[in-house]
């Protein structure tokens, strides 16, 4: 079974780069097409949950953060499993997604 | 980036804050700020003033956001935990708590011997605590039918202080008339016969006044109830009120039954009322009553020297109901008035006079007032047995927990609370109390059904019921808990704060605990009290024993008897029963296997017993030379068919009759009594029989020496021709040639013949009277042998209990001693002596005791000593061999200890 949907969307949002959770939201929104909206107890459980999964790491480096951003937010980052299951996943999506549109074609699927 | 309400905060912040604290405390501390920003946001996008719709799905979408989370991240630590096999859901308390009861099962099943016994003791007591309660209860209950019955009371008549029940007739009425603050109703119980198509039919009639079914709040539930002028005059009102079984069962529960005649004594009554069905009289623990009819319709009451005048004789039971506003004190402070200006006014009946009234409780009505001491008392010792128990569950808990000691202050060393290792401990008692308990309750059912169907005082028909309840329910849990508390305290408290240091470094126990002296104490009279049971015990039955072997001065075998009513034939006078007798003589005298037959208003050993005072007739005022004597209404043929031989003089004649000379035959002892070294025959005694004159009578036989209605008792005995002092309860026997037994159809046949209006009358043969008159000695051997039995139980886990805690805690002795030399068989002689020394105290305090006991009881022991030899061998061997058997099993133990493992690890 694949990721979960928000789950792959968090993956594929710091896939663009370390940021935290209000970011990471916005990002969602924009490659949903505004079609998911994280809720914040969602959105920080699912961080969390990431997390203890080893899918994503927090960042303690401070530098690089924009001036004038509130000190205690949190910033995270892709693990090399967390990159790997990005990939995996969209791999088995673009398999899925093959699979259904020659289902369609041929007219198995109505 | 957001825009703030003027206070700084987002609108719904406050609320969204509030919700969060549904999530768990770790994300809330870690996110909180970047939680409410994301919130802050989200609520932006709605736009400053959005639709009432969208408002209310985004606080909804925002609630259910959070909720999820929580519950989601609950799930997950469930099924975590379910995969490490915890359950850290539980509150911690809860968590603990069960984790002690599986501990408390687990270590409970490994020690299954402890359990077992345990558990079986505490079902004991319990159990009969639960009986106990059981039948208190039952018998507490309002009587079923009875209205207001708080304000019913139970009046006794008194004398000289002494509550005697009865009452006369002309008091009762005398009391009626006045002012007392109680409406007052007689009572008098009476069997009767009911003519049927099948002939004369045996019911239960109670004669009463008229006010007694008002007394009682019963209002008939067809017809009316007795009127007052019902009751007044002798015989004039035949009328009758039947139960509802009456009516259903034998009247065919027709609906035109009031009005209706039935025949009671061969006398004719309208049935005036039907009684309402759950009111079957008001002594619901005896059978119920068929009928009732006004006392003045009772010939014996009312009839030629009838009894309604005569202030001397006491036979009527009277109730009564409180009048409104009046209290007992009230009652009893005005009956106190009549009854001492009754005195004044009938000096020579009233001496001494009184009455008191009762709250009237079906345990009363069931026999006598005391009855209620009795109960109390016995609750009071069953608490005491359950007490006992409890303590020798204390022992045997206390003996195990002295094994334990080693984990028990490693716990503590571990930084165990004491809190939870007392509740380690209490966990492990109430398991043990409630196990008990359940089967207490199944035992005390499973008793009292057997109790009910040996019990003697309580009739076919009484409504005696055992089954739990939710009351009953609730005390065996309270006495669990109460168990628990006596069983699981002690230890706890000692056990949760041993010698820490000690204990852990010195592993010796040596020296260590010593067996309470209380629980010595305790076993060693435990087995005393079984001693005094089992010798009363096997002194009744060796009683029971020596009847068999007694001279009876009668010859019970093949003799039969038949009771008889003759009120019940609505005959009246000697003459119509002596026309009845004739007949009896054709039918009954002419029975093939007859050897002879007589009348009598008794047999020796018949349980009935009528006395009176004799005095020489030379010397009548003189109150020394005055003996009381059993009597015997006889006639001819009696001494024959009796089987008791005249030694001097003649028997009865069919000539010795109301015109005759008033003879009497006396016993040999009586005679040597009344003349010392002169012979009795030809001289006058005075006497009277159920008269206030006495008469002179002439000696005109001596027999010997005849027992009396019981056997436990011995009294010097007149007979006296039934024609001269003529009486309507009489009895016939008859002595068979050869088999008793095939005699009773045709002798139940031949006085069916002779008065075709009798209710069957029930034949019984005299040995079947022998053998209940031993009944008392039977019944003290059975409940000896019971009580005993449990006593002896008891005394058992107690000797075990304490000696197993001894070689526990001298393990390491042992081991020493066997290293120095002491064999097997030392080691277990000295644990054996131990526990016999133990038992010594109990045994000689118990056997003084069991001593006492008999010679109170001597009368009853017909002629056993209360120092037998033989029972008290017996008995002593018995308890001895128990005691021995109790302690082998931790006698082999001690025996079996290795020396090397005990010195080395213990």
């Amino acid at each position: 079974m694949g990721l979960k949907q928000h789950w792959f969307h968090i993956l594929l949002a710091l896939a663009e780069g370390a940021t935290h959770g209000a970011e990471i939201r916005r990002r969602v929104v924009d490659h949903s097409d505004g079609t998911l909206k994280l809720y914040p107890a969602m959105l920080y459980g699912s961080l969390e949950d990431l997390q203890a999964g080893d899918l994503i790491a927090e960042v303690e480096d401070r530098s690089g953060r924009p001036e004038g951003e509130n000190e205690r937010y949190r910033y995270y980052r892709l693990t090399p499993a967390g990159r790997k299951a990005l990939a995996v996943e969209t791999k088995r999506l673009e398999q899925v997604t093959r699979i259904a549109r020659e289902a369609m074609a041929t007219g198995r699927v109505r | 980036m957001n825009s703030r309400t003027p206070d700084g905060k987002q609108p719904g912040e406050r609320y969204f804050r509030v919700l969060l604290r549904c999530l768990p405390s770790e994300l809330r501390s870690r996110h909180e700020a970047e939680l409410v920003d994301v919130f802050a946001e989200t609520r932006n996008e709605l736009g400053r003033r959005p639709g009432i719709t969208c408002l209310l799905r985004f606080y909804a979408g925002i609630t259910a956001d959070v909720l999820r989370r929580r519950f989601e991240r609950k799930k997950q630590t469930r099924r975590a935990a379910a995969r490490s096999g915890l359950r850290i859901a539980l509150p911690r308390w809860l968590f603990e708590l069960r984790q002690d009861t599986v501990y408390g099962i687990r270590s409970l099943t490994r020690s299954k011997t402890f359990t077992v016994i345990a558990v079986l003791s505490l079902a004991l007591g319990i159990g009969v605590n639960t009986g106990m309660f059981t039948f208190v209860n039952t018998t507490l209950k309002p009587v079923p039918g009875v209205n207001h019955a708080e304000r019913v009371v139970e009046v006794l008549g008194t004398s000289q202080g002494r509550e005697m029940e009865v009452w006369a007739y002309p008091d009762f009425k005398d009391v009626r008339e006045t002012t007392v603050p109680i409406e007052l109703a007689g009572w008098k119980m009476r069997d009767g016969s009911l003519t049927t198509g099948q002939g004369g039919e045996r019911v239960r009639v109670m004669y009463v006044s008229a006010s007694y079914l008002h007394v009682l709040g019963v209002v008939p539930a067809r017809g009316r109830d007795f009127l007052a002028s019902e009751d007044v005059s002798p015989g004039q009102h035949p009328v009758a009120i039947v139960s509802h079984a009456m009516w259903q069962n034998r009247l065919d529960g027709n609906s035109d039954i009031i009005g209706s005649t039935i025949t009671l004594n061969q006398t004719p009554y309208t049935v005036i009322g039907v009684a309402p069905e759950e009111f079957t009289g008001h002594r619901p623990l005896q059978a119920g009553m068929d009928l009732w009819v006004p006392l003045m319709q009772d010939r014996w009451v009312a009839g030629k020297n009838g009894m309604a005048d005569n202030r001397d004789s006491r036979w009527l039971r009277v109730l009564g109901r409180l009048r409104e506003g009046a209290t007992i004190d009230d009652a009893n402070a005005a009956l106190q008035t009549v009854f001492t200006r009754l005195e004044q006014q009938y000096p020579e009946s009233n001496e001494d006079r009184g009455a008191r009234a009762h709250p009237f409780k079906s345990i009363q009505a069931m026999g006598r007032a005391q009855s209620m001491m009795a109960v109390y008392g016995l609750f009071v010792l069953l608490g005491v047995v359950l007490l006992i128990i409890c303590g020798n569950v204390t022992g045997m808990v206390l003996a195990r927990s002295a094994t334990r000691e080693r984990e028990i202050s490693l716990r503590l060393a571990l930084g165990s609370g004491r809190g939870r290792l007392v509740r380690l401990l209490m966990v492990e008692a109430l398991l043990l109390a409630l196990v008990g308990a359940a089967l207490g309750v199944v035992f005390a059912y499973w008793g009292s059904l057997a109790l009910m169907t040996i019990a003697p005082p309580l009739p076919d028909g009484s409504f005696l019921d055992v089954r739990p309840n939710g009351a009953i329910l609730g005390y065996t849990l309270t006495m669990a808990l109460a168990a628990t508390l006596a069983v699981g305290l002690i230890p706890a408290i000692r056990f949760s704060r041993p010698e820490l240091v000690s204990s852990l470094k010195d592993d010796t126990g040596v020296g260590g605990r010593r067996v309470g002296r209380i629980h010595r104490i305790a076993a060693s009279a435990q087995t005393g009290v079984a001693l005094i049971l089992l010798v009363l015990c096997t002194l009744s039955l060796r009683a029971v024993g020596t009847m068999g072997r007694r001279d009876l001065g009668f010859e019970p075998h093949n003799l039969l008897v038949a009771r008889i009513d003759l009120g019940q034939t609505g005959d009246e006078a000697v003459e119509d029963a002596s026309v009845f007798l004739n007949r009896m003589n054709e039918s009954v005298g002419s029975l093939p296997g007859v050897d002879s037959w007589t009348v009598a208003d008794g047999i020796p050993l018949d349980l009935v017993g009528n006395f009176t005072s004799v005095s020489r007739a030379d010397r009548p005022d003189e109150t020394a030379g005055r003996v009381t004597v059993e009597f015997t209404l006889a006639t001819e043929g009696f001494f024959e068919t009796v089987g008791t031989p005249i030694l001097r003089g003649r028997g009865f004649q069919i000539t010795d009759d109301a015109t005759s000379e008033p003879v009497v035959v006396i016993t040999q002892g009586l005679g040597e009594r009344m003349w010392p070294g002169e012979e009795a025959l030809g001289k006058h005694l005075r006497l009277s029989i159920r008269t206030r004159e006495s008469r002179e009578y002439s000696v005109i036989g001596v027999v010997g020496h005849v027992s009396s209605s019981r056997a436990t008792e011995d009294w010097p005995q007149v007979f006296v021709p039934l024609w001269q002092t003529f009486h309507q309860r009489i009895m016939v026997a008859v002595r068979a040639t050869t088999d008793a037994l095939a005699l009773v159809r045709p002798f139940q046949s031949a006085i069916m013949a002779a008065e075709p209006s009798l209710p069957i009358p029930t034949i019984t043969t005299s040995e079947s009277l022998v053998t209940r008159s031993t009944e008392g000695q039977r019944m003290t051997a059975q409940m000896g042998a019971w009580f005993g039995l449990l006593a002896l139980l008891l005394s058992a886990i107690g000797v075990y209990g304490v000696v197993a805690f001894a070689v526990t805690n001298r393990t390491r002795e042992i081991g020493v001693r066997m290293a120095l030399g002491a064999t097997r068989e030392g080691v277990l002689r000295t644990v054996l002596g131990d526990a016999l020394r133990l038992a010594v105290p109990g045994l000689v305090i118990g056997g003084i005791l069991a001593v006492g006991t008999g010679f109170a009881i001597r009368s009853t022991l017909l002629g056993v000593s209360p120092m037998d030899p033989i029972s008290f061998g017996i008995v002593i061997g018995i308890l001895v061999l128990v005691v021995l058997l109790a302690s082998i099993v931790p006698a082999k133990r001690a025996s079996g200890t290795n020396p090397m493992e005990a010195l080395r690890c213990e």
